[in-house]
């Protein structure tokens, strides 16, 4: 068989896309071949088709709050300026000088009027025009300083401060897009008093050596936290059997917990109807947990108090924003493509208005929790899952969990709904990628920039 | 080794993470940069002959005994941005007060914690010691530069930064130091060169 999708050309070649037939014998209903996790030449076509060929999330536009400020990012494997230009637009631009190719942008976060590239000193103001050249008269009187504006990506949208980016002129709105998304997205907002959240803390940075796509089919995974997290249920027992994942271990498709495809790639799992009796009781205990709970008691009175409190920790949802967003406890979780088989995963911390900060206090340490006891158990077994995934006589990553078994029901909507640890949210979402890897136009040519 | 039962038995004692312990962190920021009297010999030695021993207690697991190293209102401190920062309001690798640190521990023993499965192999060597007298009476600060070598599944990798301790003698003065034993650790920072990138598996830090 042949396990090389060797006829797939970069965009912009001359090159028709690959024929559907062909990518389609590689993702089946309930498995894929095991080269969309280990072929480069796949890996560069997701990183055009999948990564700004949807809508995929950029920045948080509490990140750059005033005019003139900046977040350096990735769109893909793509360096992008998220920029607040001056008159107060958002605009994701293409982090390469229009010149030589050099970055123009080399800070992680700031405020700048203008981007100088170091490289010759061409200057852009932020909404990515270009200013000046030095000693234009070198150039013909044929130049055009629109002609070499930075690139941008033209469809900029964002919902509820999140922002998202895409070249494909052919998709429906941002909020069309999310879908059913958004109810999980409101309700994880609605919790706290001003409906928003700050994302301003550094971030906790991580790497595995593996494909992208092990984080996404993970994030909405109940069927691995009895297993892959024992050692984390293990820690959680010394306080109890009651607290944050525990119904998780025993049975989990007997409880009520359930993940759903949320259609174009979303999924979500919701351990909310696992929780009693609010979100505080729940949380494992983490440094300052007593102190800053005595104080607030005592400053607010305890009813008060516990609904600040309750505020604290997170949702109980993982709700997977295809192909990069994954919104899980209080986390903005970011998957960074880096290569086919090595990705970064950046936890942002979030905190919120309108509450005493010891609240946002305790979130950081909160936070802190699962990547410390959780998520490094997970991404040994990305780790390892990638080495597996080279053996070539062994082609098939199978998902197949509930598939016939009629325990998923679909609505009017095609949200399928099924037992938390069922498998239906992953072959959901690899037909998505089906579509955009055979399908999706981008409407962007190789050029200069989309004039406004 | 399994799981020290004495550990698995929690009992709720640690209540002083509060504003007033997290102000004291937040001057250690600015302490480390700013160098006191050193402290003299013998006592000087007494504590690089701890450190010694504390580093060597983590590349050879022993765990627990490590912890007996801490103080029962220890901070373990591993920030996310270079030389630290305010931890109310951002986010750290490690942030563990004592319980945590017993998390930590409990969960390297339960024989299924994957990410050190197998264990990592490390070495650690630190030098470049600064030893001098705290700005708080009774306490000691050592800065000094630490190069861990790991080796898991195949790989090496190198692991440079700076520890940032502050030690406690367990009676008596820091010039009255005697042996090693004598030593407590209140606070550790672990500040890496890598702090704000996107580092591989880390749980063999400790």
């Amino acid at each position: 068989m042949t396990t090389q999708l060797s006829i797939i050309k970069t965009q912009g070649s001359s090159e028709e896309a690959p024929p559907e037939d062909e990518l389609r014998r590689l993702v089946r209903g309930d498995s894929v071949h095991r080269t969309l996790y280990t072929d480069p030449s796949i890996f560069d076509q997701e990183m055009i088709r999948v990564f700004g060929g949807t809508w995929t999330y950029v920045a948080h536009e509490s990140q750059i709050p005033k005019r003139d400020d900046f977040v350096s990012t990735q769109l893909g494997i793509r360096p992008v300026i998220v920029t607040r230009d001056s008159r107060g637009r958002i605009n994701v631009l293409l982090n390469r000088c229009t010149h030589r190719g050099s970055t123009v942008c080399r800070e992680p976060s700031g405020s700048a009027k203008r981007f100088q590239c170091p490289y010759h000193a061409w200057t852009f103001a932020n909404d990515g025009r270009l200013e000046s050249v030095p000693w234009p008269k070198g150039y013909s009187s044929n130049f055009s300083y629109d002609t070499y504006r930075l690139g941008s990506v033209p469809r900029v949208e964002t919902y509820r401060q999140f922002i998202f980016a895409t070249f494909n002129m052919d998709l429906p709105t941002l909020a069309e897009h999310l879908g059913p998304a958004t109810e999980y997205l409101d309700a994880w907002l609605d919790r706290y008093p001003t409906g928003n959240v700050i994302v301003r803390s550094s971030a906790q940075r991580m790497m595995y050596r593996g494909n992208w796509k092990l984080s996404y089919d993970n994030a909405a995974d109940g069927y691995h936290p009895a297993f892959s997290h024992r050692s984390l249920l293990k820690v959680a027992s010394r306080y109890g059997d009651d607290r944050d994942m525990q119904y998780f271990a025993k049975r989990p498709d007997d409880g009520p917990l359930y993940v759903k495809y949320l259609g174009n790639g979303h999924t979500v799992v919701d351990q909310r109807p696992g929780m009693r009796e609010g979100y505080w009781k729940w949380i494992r205990p983490f440094p300052g947990m007593e102190a800053f709970e005595a104080a607030l008691r005592e400053r607010y009175g305890d009813a008060e108090a516990e609904h600040f409190l309750d505020m604290g920790p997170g949702a109980g949802l993982n709700l997977n924003i295809f192909p990069n967003l994954l919104i899980i406890g209080n986390h903005l979780q970011l998957i960074e493509p880096l290569t086919v088989d090595s990705t970064g995963l950046s936890f942002y911390g979030t905190t919120i208005e309108g509450v005493p900060d010891e609240i946002n206090t305790m979130r950081m340490r909160m936070q802190e929790d699962f990547p410390a006891f959780g998520e490094p158990d997970d991404l040994a077994n990305f780790e390892e899952a990638q080495r597996g995934m080279l053996i070539p006589e062994m082609e098939w990553i199978d998902f197949s969990r509930g598939a016939g078994t009629g325990a998923e029901k679909t609505d009017h909507r095609g949200v399928v709904t099924g037992p938390v640890t069922h498998e239906h949210h992953i072959r959901g979402y690899f037909q998505e990628w089906a579509r955009l890897m055979t399908g999706a136009t981008t409407g962007w040519s190789e050029g200069r920039g989309v004039s406004e | 080794m399994s799981t020290d039962p004495a550990l698995m038995t929690y009992q709720p004692r640690f209540m002083y993470v509060d504003p007033q312990f997290y102000e004291i962190v937040k001057g250690d920021v600015a302490a480390w940069e700013n160098p006191g009297p050193m402290l003299s010999q013998p006592a000087a030695s007494i504590v690089e002959q701890f450190l010694i021993l504390e580093n060597r207690l983590v590349d050879t697991g022993r765990f627990e005994q490590w912890l007996n190293l801490f103080t029962a209102d220890c901070l373990y401190w591993v920030p996310t941005v270079p030389a630290g920062a305010d931890p109310t309001t951002q986010l750290c690798t490690a942030f563990d007060d004592h319980r945590r640190l017993e998390d930590r521990i409990v969960r390297l023993r339960t024989g299924t914690a994957y990410s050190q499965l197998p264990p990592s192999r490390t070495c650690r060597t630190i030098s470049n010691l600064e030893i001098w007298q705290s700005e708080t009476p009774g306490e000691i600060r050592v800065r000094c530069v630490v190069v861990i070598h790991e080796w898991r599944v195949g790989e090496m990798r190198v692991i440079p930064g700076w520890y940032g301790y502050v030690l406690r003698p367990v009676s008596g003065t820091p010039s009255e130091l005697s042996k090693p034993g004598d030593l407590r650790i209140a606070r550790k920072q672990v500040d890496l060169v890598e702090a704000d990138v996107p580092l591989r598996n880390m749980t063999f830090v400790i």
